[in-house]
């Protein structure tokens, strides 16, 4: 347990470093927020809405735009692993599968995390709102919510697309029907009935402990 | 030689124990079982007061949910089965299972959306948790398809058993959960659990047509296995 831990930690330090190094899954899921940022406050101006729907359709949005900003972290971090051969490596060196998994598994959830605190921001910002969302506990909750989901999902799935004929399209293909629960039960958490939202919250801790769980099993049959 | 070849491939369940007597005498039973439940529906039970005819859709729709349930149960085998045992039959059963769940699940968004727009005055709505968990099934069972069409012949059965796992334990976790939910606001109606089928027409109907329809899917998943088991060994 211990030395999955040690190594789970390794492996997270040696991809953030590379990242550091780089920079490029950062700068371009923080481009994707803002990009779709921009178009799609352009839309809510376009149609003329009101300041309160304004408010309500706000945490949608800024999920949407995390979802797209997630998909191409994901896609891309598993297309390094493929070019670069560095996951061979590693199982060839008989690293855990477990460890392997759960590195993979935080270092998309730090990175998702930074892409969900500019969709916070830079999205109610430019509907001409306060980012109330990333002031509240529940909100900043509910996006580590929604990011590790959609961590623990990519995680699993990235590999599977990447050896897929149209890979890119395909990893949207697969993680739909498995993040649209996610995404339901956040938005309802953040601008649902407020006398349901222990029903959701409790929706999106099962589905977080289930599809990481999963993970963990079904990791060593993707990547073998 | 030649017979005891024959009597390894019985033992072995490979496609060449597919026996005809049998499936003729299988096929001919849920044919008779599907008719009789047509000739109840379109015969025996009364017209429904508030909805009329529009309510024997209901009969296909809960009949179909039940027969996409049954192809989840063989999905979630089958994938489990691959990925334990490396067993191409199991791969077969997953590949039939998310077919024919493919199949149901659309008659049942389809005959929904009929039903809705009857009743509701709106085909489909993001409001109804129930509505939205069908259609999340229904993004699996396409997925699942189209990933067996795209990924390489090597990868398809490993891959597709991965997604059908995690697609069908998915399944319970979100349609029961809508269980726990406030029934306020929902539109759908939650006919058998609060003894809405009163006549006893309307119950022996709806019993053997659920019956009739989850025989057929299960038929069907059984041909459509042994045509993949064929297809296996041709290659």
């Amino acid at each position: 347990m211990t030395g999955i831990f040690f190594c789970t930690v390794k492996l997270l330090r040696k991809d953030l470093i590379i990242e550091t190094r780089r920079a490029e899954l950062t700068v371009m899921s923080l481009m994707s927020v803002i990009g779709l940022s921009i178009i799609l406050s352009y839309g809510v101006w376009l149609a003329g809405i009101s300041q309160s729907q304004k408010m309500e359709l706000a945490p949608a949005l800024s999920l949407s735009v995390l979802f797209m900003a997630a998909l191409s972290v994901i896609g891309k971090f598993s297309e390094y692993d493929e070019k670069s051969g560095a996951l061979d490596g590693l199982l060839v060196a008989k690293v855990s599968s477990d460890a392997l998994y759960l590195a993979r598994v935080a270092a998309i959830f730090l990175l998702t995390s930074i892409a969900a605190f500019a969709s916070g921001l830079v999205l109610p910002t430019l509907l001409g709102l306060v980012p109330s969302l990333l002031l509240s506990w529940h909100g900043a909750l509910v996006f580590c919510g929604v990011s590790l989901g959609l961590a623990s999902v990519g995680a699993t799935l990235a590999p599977i697309a990447v050896r897929v004929r149209a890979g890119s399209i395909f990893l949207l293909t697969l993680m739909l029907p498995l993040v649209i629960p996610l995404f339901f039960a956040s938005c309802e958490i953040l601008s649902g009935n407020p006398s349901t939202r222990d029903f959701w919250w409790t929706l999106l801790a099962a589905l977080d402990a289930v599809y990481l769980a999963a993970g963990l099993w079904l990791h060593p049959h993707v990547v073998r | 030689m030649m017979e005891n070849e024959n009597l390894a491939d019985s033992k072995s369940g490979s496609p060449d124990s597919f026996s005809l007597p049998v499936f003729t005498c299988v096929t001919l039973f849920i044919a008779v079982w599907v008719t009789y439940s047509q000739y109840l529906i379109f015969t025996v039970v009364p017209n429904e007061v508030t909805m009329g005819a529009v309510q024997r859709i209901f009969y296909f729709h809960v009949g179909s949910a039940f027969a996409t349930y049954a192809a989840t149960a063989c999905l979630l085998v089958g994938s489990l089965g691959f990925l334990t045992l490396k067993s191409k039959n199991f791969d077969a059963l997953q590949l039939a299972a998310a077919e024919v769940g493919l199949l149901f699940c659309s008659i049942v968004l389809l005959t929904g959306m009929i039903w809705a727009q009857s009743a509701w005055n709106i085909a489909f709505s993001f409001k109804e948790p129930r509505l939205v968990s069908t259609l999340v099934l229904w993004l699996l069972f396409v997925a699942l398809v189209v990933l067996r069409k795209f990924a390489a012949r090597s990868d398809a059965a490993s891959f597709c058993a991965v997604f059908g796992v995690l697609g069908a334990i998915l399944v319970p976790v979100v349609v029961y959960s809508v269980k726990f939910l406030s029934p306020v606001g929902q539109l759908h109606p939650v006919v058998v659990e609060h003894d809405g089928l009163r006549e006893a027409s309307f119950r022996v109907a709806f019993w053997v047509t659920n019956g009739a329809l989850v025989a057929m899917a299960l038929l069907f998943i059984w041909l459509r296995k042994k045509i993949a088991s064929l297809e296996e060994k041709n290659l």
